[in-house]
């Protein structure tokens, strides 16, 4: 008899129900507000922005702006930052070897806040400078949170278990969110711009947030594409990957480096968003299975409808209020997250 | 064929010798079993040939020294069976087979047909072709030993590392784990070095032997020179005795006394 020798891998309609529910989050997302538009009025301004097409669309011009200004940014942004969140948090899940890992939870976002504060703090002004130097000190702060949580969670006297790397993290994140804290307070003039940004600023979202943080998306999302058949040998261990041929340390460093910019651009721009990296890739895992090749990319896709969805609860919830976005994802992901932690256990 | 030398190999985990001084030559093609008391050092031999550890001294796989090569040529050449090998939650045990491919398959890239008929082969010849799709962690443990075999030999390395191939495996998939090495060695040439707790199965299959204690050789030779009552009884603090068998030597454990009970 020959083998049925085909490897898990990513199945079409998989990918196609990932795609739906992004298009519908996305439907969702552009016609709900404050301002009523009407679906069919925006599909005519739509088609009417087509080359070529020419259609009298139903919005006004303070409608259209709106619409192309407010809603549309704001929309792209969150699907942006829920992709490059969850993304990251399946990264760190493989190269770490554990499941809960998370953005969020080993210190790398806080890290992001931190550089991010400096730059508010100590050079306002800086976004107008050639180059604008907010994701790149949040990238370098990310850097340093996941390092450190990485070096403490490892030097442990019972081996690196799945709890005292994420205690690590919880410990490498407090620290660093004191020490923003800190300089938050003694630079009082811009204690306001922090506070907004750390709340999550999908709230002042605009064109300007997308470009800045969509090419480092891009590279982060490649370079973890890229790698997800090593993320799968990469979890028998170190030892066994390294037999199998595989430099251990190289492929963690390289996948750990572009996890952490993602997410340092993506806290620039959005503030500190936790647990969609928990919450999205282990519920891709239930449903899909849990290689990597099929992890990485439903994850990118999928997490981009979960924080188009969670932003559309935050801001119609208690309208025309709106809760913090990263409220809306603790709220889901706190619960989800003991829950992966007993499943965990009980198998370790 | 590979030949081996081992030339003065010393390994120490925290500042604590766990192999010293150890010198081993191995003719390509041979099959040689490291036997010893628990601790004594075999299994840090093992894998200071996979490269998995740093050492002192040098080890030479055919030509050139392991130092020399980077982890993929390493692979290649060098197949490991850990004692306890971790099985990986959701992968199939095609997905577990393939991850032997991967120092033949480019660095970002993915397996090509060549790859997957590789796999096939082996898991045919393993006869665990039924098994292609079924998750490793839902098989029995002389089918996902059979499978990590599997993985180890879809390296097509010519040395081959067994830490206690049949730990895990009844007396009949005992047998038939070893038989399936021992062709394979004869068919395709293999070197193979196995460390084995089972003296009597370790002297029908191996040619040759090296009895470690507390990280040092302290005898070597044919089954018949090492498998010795004296040498057995001093190193491992066993009562054994030795037959003959038609193959090798059959070390029985022999108990001199029964403690009878007042009733």
């Amino acid at each position: 008899m020959t083998a049925d020798v085909r490897p898990t891998a990513l199945r079409l309609r998989w990918l196609l129900l990932a795609v739906t529910s992004l298009a519908i989050a996305l439907v969702l997302g552009v016609v709900i507000g404050p301002v009523q538009l009407g679906l069919d009025t925006i599909l005519r301004d739509v088609v009417d922005r087509l080359p070529l097409v020419d259609v009298s669309s139903g919005l006004d011009d303070r409608a259209s702006a709106i619409f192309w200004q407010l809603r549309v940014p704001r929309v792209v942004l969150a699907g942006l930052v829920g992709s490059m969140l969850a993304l990251a948090g399946a990264a760190y899940q493989g190269v770490f070897r554990n499941p809960l890992a998370d953005p969020y939870l080993l210190g790398v976002a806080a890290g992001a806040g931190l550089g991010a504060t400096i730059v508010i703090a100590f050079a306002p002004g800086a976004a107008g400078w050639p180059i604008d130097p907010l994701p790149l000190a949040a990238f370098g702060g990310a850097l340093l949170g996941v390092s450190v949580t990485y070096i403490l969670g490892r030097g442990g006297t019972r081996g690196r278990t799945t709890t005292t790397l994420i205690l690590a993290g919880v410990a490498t994140a407090s620290f660093l969110t004191a020490i923003q804290t800190y300089i938050q307070q003694r630079e009082d003039d811009t204690v306001r711009q922090v506070y907004t940004w750390i709340l999550g600023q999908l709230t002042t979202a605009s064109w300007r947030e997308v470009a800045l943080v969509l090419p480092y998306l891009l590279v982060s999302s490649i370079a973890i594409l890229l790698h997800r058949r090593l993320l799968d040998i990469l979890s028998v261990g170190d030892e066994e990957a390294g037999s199998l041929g595989v430099n251990t340390s190289r492929v963690r460093l390289i996948i750990v480096v572009a996890a952490s910019l993602g997410t340092a651009a993506a806290v620039a721009v959005s503030g500190l968003i936790g647990f969609v990296g928990v919450i999205v890739p282990h519920t891709v895992r239930l449903l899909f299975g849990s290689s990597y090749r099929v992890v990485v990319p439903l994850s990118i896709v999928f997490g981009a409808a979960f924080l188009i969805l969670a932003d559309v609860v935050g801001r119609t919830l208690i309208a025309p209020a709106e809760i913090p976005i990263g409220v809306i994802t603790a709220f889901l992901g706190a619960p989800f997250f003991l829950i992966v932690l007993r499943r965990s256990g009980r198998i370790a | 064929m590979i030949p081996i030398s081992i030339e003065r190999l010393s390994v120490s985990y925290n500042g604590i010798a766990a192999v010293q001084d150890f010198v081993m030559t191995v003719p390509g093609g041979a099959w040689v079993a490291l036997i010893g008391p628990n601790g004594a050092g075999k299994t840090t031999v093992l894998r200071a040939l996979a490269g998995a550890i740093d050492f002192d001294g040098e080890i030479t796989i055919g030509p050139t020294p392991l130092r020399e090569k980077s982890r993929r040529e390493l692979a290649r050449l060098v197949a490991y069976v850990p004692q306890r090998p971790f099985l990986p939650v959701g992968a199939t045990v095609t997905d577990y087979v393939l991850m032997g491919r991967n120092p033949y398959i480019g660095y970002l890239s993915t397996e090509s047909r060549a790859d997957l008929d590789a796999v096939a082969r082996v898991l045919d010849r393993l006869e665990l072709s039924s098994f292609a799709q079924r998750e490793i962690t839902s098989l029995s443990g002389g089918e996902a030993q059979r499978a990590v075999l599997a993985r180890a030999l879809a390296q097509q390395a010519p040395l081959l590392l067994l830490d206690e191939p049949t730990s895990e495996l009844d007396v009949g998939h005992q047998q038939q784990v070893l038989e399936l090495v021992d062709e394979l060695r004869v068919e395709v040439g293999l070197t193979v070095i196995s460390t084995m707790h089972d003296l009597t199965l370790a002297g029908q299959y191996a040619e040759s032997f090296v009895l470690l204690d507390g990280g040092r050789a302290v005898a070597r030779g044919r089954a018949e020179e090492v498998l010795q009552e004296a040498l057995i009884s001093r190193h491992y603090g066993a009562s054994v005795e030795i037959l003959d068998g038609p193959a090798g030597p059959i070390v029985v454990p022999r108990r001199l006394i029964r403690r009878e009970v007042l009733r």
